[in-house]
């Protein structure tokens, strides 16, 4: 009985051992977050979540789709990995719309450990949500947007900044003024009607346009607008007709872009008149759909150097994806990821079990600290209003609408190359 | 560790034991119940807040849409007011109810599930606050549209009413037309809601511009007029477009943010429904937990109890078992066993005890069954029979001597009733009473019994029982026929003696008269009888001769009576003789003798005995002889031994005096042989044989059969006498009526010289 006895004390003694060792060991802290705005904590079995909110419905889903798919490849280019934690995307529509960029944001502020946003498409849906994602702490890097409110137009804070906003596109402050002067200086016209559809992308450009042609001596004789979800263009392309304009600078999206185009040369007093859009219908369906009303189009697209890295990456997005990408805009997004990952490297705080530390504010500080980073659109710097991306433009024009998009591209009319 | 120490430390351990899983089972009750109730009301409460949260969002949803579709209808009246303020109201609600959650579920121990659905349920929170917001803006912006006088709409009218009326002034139908087809275009838009309505208006009122551009007739104040309506219109219509598209982005927002919120809260709903489950679930849980830490406690408990069990069973109860074992040993007789207990306690203390106990009992008991044996020994040795009977007569002992007696074992007569197994004493059992009762020994001597017509003597002696408490008797019972034979005998030897001592004393005095009368007798009959010379000078002196005289005597049987008187005389002598024998010892001096010799003598003589000629011709009797010559010689007085021979031969011959005939001729068979140290003889007659009865008596003094005066009854019982007291031999008789009659006399052989 005492052996009994000595057994079970030595067997009670052990285990209070360990359970004060263990309990001992859990209470020593190993970092202290000394980040303003707050640092996101992963564990070594947890993985560090990224947000993707394109638009991935509607109009513009080709354009989201290939945006995604593009970050989905920059991460796949490092294994699916960073600082030895899987990298997981939470994937959210921001539907092209402020209100579906709210509902998607809403979502991704709710989980806390969401360290960045890849997105928007659209610039209407960035404005709220660079809202929230600025208010929750977070950075958000677009590859699409190019809405100018968004970061600055002539030096000045655009009217939808927000801190923690990147883009590495261009804004579209160059485009619209760069449309302008093609249209006045080259193709001679001095009356021109804009049509926007309220969001501010396309309100960007109209207005852009507008003060640009109205500096360089033409005049908008018409500034309408359309709703998003019109289908009868004609009344508002009689009131085109009716204001004598060369020219309709329409920077829509699909379909309201394809109702305008084939309803106006239904028009009387219309059959002549100049389109140009930015690049928001530089889509092979658009062009399918509007098949010859379209002939004549003007296209302003951004242009990016072709080199190997662009061609590896189109071609590895073919194979991932079986075909290549509708909008080739997408390598934006690729450098978009690309920049945020490798910022994410620099300032993160790894410790000797795994953990990762990332500090919010100081994410936010580098990447406006980005200077002459090697992307695969050129070499990018961020200034203080987020812009990272160079403009080269491309001004293309629909002869054929048989050779497609690629017709389209062929047949550059006139680049654009900022000093920068 | 003493026994009352190890018991104590088990008990404690049970008490112990007990108590816990008393306690375990109490608490762990208390907790399931607890628990219970708490998981119940918790996820019930957190399921009602849930559909409180889904049934508020969706009436909110519903008067949202109401109030979209129905809006432009309302007019800014109180009716609009309580509808957004209701709707305000709901949402509200929905996000009170939402943080409440949020609340809850922060205290609770929800599931996991439902503790992750935090993320959604923060997102539900801030979509249904920024629902409010986009409600509330949506609201301010249909204020800015409807409300009276300074909305939009009534802007709209109001400018729409003046442009009327300035072109009324002017009186110009296509104005009016103009205007009115702006106002349909208008209408339209009110209706559909669609832009290119209001742009079809917008290009109506370009017209309508043109037109009064190119009027004639129109003043430039009016025109300054028509134009100023014309562009506020065009401004009022475009802020009123701007609003529409706001609105509409504000209820599309709101479709989104329900489309949004619907999975969220029907996401709630199923974790409400989840959580009740997982509540029950958790119940069953604890339950079973509470079922497993009994269990556990329970099975460490009969561990314990096992362990208990085997220390003390190793300790104490083997110990006892032992110890029964090699008590229930010992008591089946076992007297050798020891047990073996390495142990310092009391058990051990008692197996040294018993150990030593059994070895003294072994002892004492050998010691006992020794005695017992030797008692046995003696008892069943005693010529006596001993009966022990209880207090009822039964039996409790008996020796050897009552089995014999009785044929009826010790084993079979245990505890039987007296008369049943030994009937005999049936008769004593008033006496074996009384001897208990009284205490004091009860005798019968001599009781007679009578066995198959022979009588026996038993002296039954009754000793009573009375030590110890335990009541019985003893009885004792001795067969005293031999020793009242002896003593019959030795009376009847006495009396001989007496008789013999009587004899000598008389014999001398009787002698002499007796020799006078025989000589005397044997004188007249000389005288009187024979023809002798002094007779006939007698004779003829008185004037007679002997012949008369001879004749008278004859005549008269004076002859006679002489020779009777002369027999007499001659067997009162021979009286005194036999009783003389008594008396003297043999002095003459014991030979060396051939008894097969003394025999055949004795019948020589015995043929020419006068006495037996005239009595018995003894001629006539066969004699067979069977001797073994190989029989030894003895060392007797060979004249007594005659004596004896002749006696039995006279015997023998009297009683087949006339018996004999053809088919059982007289005869004598005469045996002589070794015997066991001794010569045997048997003389056996063909007579008509002796019964038992009479057998038994044949020896004593004076018995006969005879008649008065043809047998004095001493032959034998001087024969007798001479064998044993002379020669210490033996002499029996062996006789059935009608088989004739053996006598048998033993010698002690005379032992060879070495």
């Amino acid at each position: 009985m005492r052996t009994i006895l000595n057994k079970l004390r030595n067997c009670l003694s052990f285990i209070g051992i360990v359970f004060f060792t263990m309990t001992c060991q859990e209470t020593v802290p190993s970092f202290t977050c000394a980040d303003i705005i707050g640092c996101v904590d992963i564990a070594v079995d947890e993985p560090v979540s990224l947000a993707v909110v394109q638009a991935l419905s509607g109009g513009p889903e080709p354009i989201g789709r290939a945006h995604s798919r593009a970050i989905e490849l920059a991460i796949d280019s490092r294994g699916g990995q960073i600082m030895g934690h899987r990298i997981v995307l939470q994937v959210e529509d921001g539907k092209c719309s402020p209100e579906g960029g709210a509902e998607a944001a809403g979502k991704v502020v709710m989980r806390s450990k969401v360290v960045a946003i890849l997105g928007t498409t659209c610039s209407a849906s960035a404005v709220t949500v660079t809202k929230i994602m600025s208010k929750a702490g977070l950075v958000m890097i677009s590859g699409a947007n190019t809405a100018h409110s968004l970061t600055s137009a002539g030096g000045q804070k655009g009217a939808n900044w927000q801190p923690g906003y990147f883009r590495t596109k261009y804004s579209d402050a160059q485009r619209g003024r760069i449309a302008a002067m093609y249209a006045f200086q080259e193709l001679g016209v001095t009356r021109v009607a804009t049509i926007n559809d309220g969001d501010p992308y396309t309100l960007g450009l109209t207005n852009t346009f507008g003060d640009t042609f109205t500096t360089l001596g033409g005049k908008i004789v018409l500034d309408a607008a359309v709703n998003k979800g019109d289908t009868n263009m004609r009344p508002l392309m009689s009131a085109v007709a009716s204001s004598g304009s060369e020219l309709l600078f329409l920077p829509l999206f699909r379909p309201e872009g394809d109702y305008v185009v084939q309803q106006i040369k239904e028009i009387s007093g219309l059959e002549n008149i100049i389109l140009m859009n930015s690049a928001s219908l530089l889509l092979d369906t658009f062009i399918k759909n509007v098949g010859s009303s379209g002939v004549g189009m003007y296209f302003i697209e951004s242009h990016f150097p072709q080199s190997a890295r662009i061609e590896q990456l189109n071609a590895n997005f073919e194979a991932k994806y079986g075909a290549p990408a509708e909008n080739k805009s997408y390598p934006y997004s690729y450098d978009a990821a690309n920049l945020l990952l490798d910022t994410i490297e620099a300032i993160a705080i790894r410790e000797n079990n795994g953990t990762l530390h990332i500090g919010r504010q100081a994410l936010r500080d580098a990447l406006y600290a980005t200077s002459g980073y090697e992307g695969i659109t050129g070499k990018l710097s961020c200034d203080k209003f987020g812009d990272c991306g160079i403009a080269f433009l491309d001004i293309m024009r629909l002869d054929d609408p048989a050779a497609g998009i690629s017709g389209v591209k062929a047949n550059v009319i006139y680049t654009y190359r900022p000093e920068k | 560790m003493s026994i009352t120490t190890k018991f104590t430390a088990a008990f404690a351990l049970l008490l112990a034991l007990i108590m816990l899983l008393a306690i375990t089972s109490y608490t762990a009750l208390t907790i399931v119940q607890q628990q219970t109730e708490t998981a119940i009301l918790k996820s019930t409460n957190i399921q009602s807040v849930i559909l409180k949260m889904d049934s508020g969002l969706e009436e909110a949803r519903r008067m949202q849409r109401d109030y979209f579709l129905r809006y432009s209808t309302f007019g800014f009246s109180k009716d609009r007011y309580t509808y957004v303020r209701q709707t305000k109201e709901r949402i509200s609600d929905v996000i009170s109810l939402s943080k409440e959650l949020q609340q809850l579920i922060a205290a609770s121990d929800v599931g996991h599930a439902l503790r992750d659905s935090q993320v959604n349920l923060n997102f539900y929170l801030s979509s249904a606050n920024r629902y409010l917001e986009t409600f509330n803006e949506a609201a301010e912006l249909i204020t800015g549209l409807t409300k009276d006088e300074t909305g939009l709409q009534a802007q709209l009218v109001k400018n729409s009413t003046l442009l009327l009326a300035s072109l009324k002034h002017e009186g110009n139908h296509l104005l009016i037309d103009l205007y009115q087809n702006m106002q349909l275009h208008e209408k339209d838009y009110w209706i559909t809601r669609q832009r290119p309505a209001m742009q079809s208006s917008f290009n109506v009122s370009g017209r309508l511009r043109q037109a009064v551009v190119e009027m004639p007739g129109i003043g430039r104040t009016q025109k300054s007029d028509i134009f100023s309506y014309l562009d506020k219109y065009l401004s009022i219509a475009k802020e009123i477009l701007r609003f529409d598209v706001a609105v509409r982005s504000k209820f599309n927002e709101f479709e989104l943010q329900v489309e949004a919120l619907e999975p969220v809260s029907s996401e709630l709903i199923t974790l409400a429904g989840v959580e009740i489950e997982r509540a029950r679930a958790h119940i069953d849980e604890t339950g079973q937990l509470a079922t497993g830490i009994l269990v556990v406690i329970s099975l460490l408990g009969l561990t314990l109890v096992i362990i208990i069990a085997r220390v003390l069973n190793k300790d104490i109860t083997r110990n006892v078992v032992k110890l029964t074992e090699k008590a229930r040993e010992l008591h089946d007789g076992k007297l050798d066993v020891q047990v073996q207990i390495d142990s310092a306690d009391e058990l051990g203390q008692l197996a040294d005890t018993f150990n030593a106990m059994t070895s003294e009992i072994k002892a004492k008991v050998d010691e006992l069954v020794h005695l017992r044996s030797m008692l046995k020994n003696i008892i069943d040795s005693m010529p006596s029979s001993l009966v022990a009977v209880d207090k009822d007569g039964r039996v409790i002992e008996w020796n050897n001597m009552a089995s014999k007696f009785t044929g009826v074992s010790m084993e079979q007569a245990r505890g039987k009733l007296l008369p049943d197994v030994f009937p005999r004493l049936g008769s004593e059992m008033g006496r074996v009473r009384e001897a208990i009762r009284n205490r004091r020994a009860e005798h019968n001597s001599k009781a007679v019994r009578k066995i198959n017509n022979d009588t026996y003597y038993e002296d039954v002696t009754i000793y009573p029982l009375i030590a110890n408490g335990v009541e019985g008797a003893v009885i004792r019972v001795d067969d005293v026929t031999e020793r009242v034979r002896i003593e019959e005998m030795m009376i009847q030897t006495e009396k001989m003696l007496s008789v013999g001592g009587l004899a000598a004393g008389m014999a001398h005095e009787i002698n002499n008269p007796l020799g006078g009368i025989m000589q005397n007798a044997a004188v007249i009959i000389r005288r009187l009888t024979e023809d002798l010379p002094a007779n006939r000078r007698a004779a003829e002196e008185c004037g007679t001769n002997t012949e008369t005289i001879r004749a008278y005597m004859e005549k008269r049987g004076i002859p006679r009576m002489l020779d009777l008187v002369r027999e007499s005389g001659s067997r009162a002598a021979e009286i005194v003789q036999n009783m003389l024998s008594f008396s003297r010892k043999s002095e003459s001096s014991q030979t060396s003798e051939d008894l097969a010799e003394l025999l055949d003598n004795t019948v020589e003589l015995a043929s020419s005995d006068y006495d037996l000629k005239k009595k018995y011709d003894f001629r006539l009797i066969e004699i067979v002889r069977e001797y073994d010559r190989e029989s030894p010689q003895v060392h007797c007085e060979a004249g007594t031994i005659q004596q004896v021979f002749l006696n039995l031969l006279k015997n023998g011959a009297e009683a087949m005096f006339g018996q004999g005939d053809k088919a059982r001729p007289s005869r004598f068979i005469l045996r002589v042989m070794p015997e066991n140290g001794m010569v045997r003889v048997e003389i056996e007659d063909s007579g008509p044989g002796i019964d038992e009865a009479m057998q038994k008596r044949v020896f004593e003094p004076f018995f006969t059969t005879k008649p008065v005066g043809f047998g004095t009854g001493l032959g034998l019982s001087v024969s007798y006498f001479i064998i044993v007291e002379h020669h210490g031999g033996k002499m029996d008789v062996d006789s059935s009526p009608g088989k004739g009659t053996k006598f048998i006399v033993r010698l002690p052989a005379e032992r060879e010289k070495v």
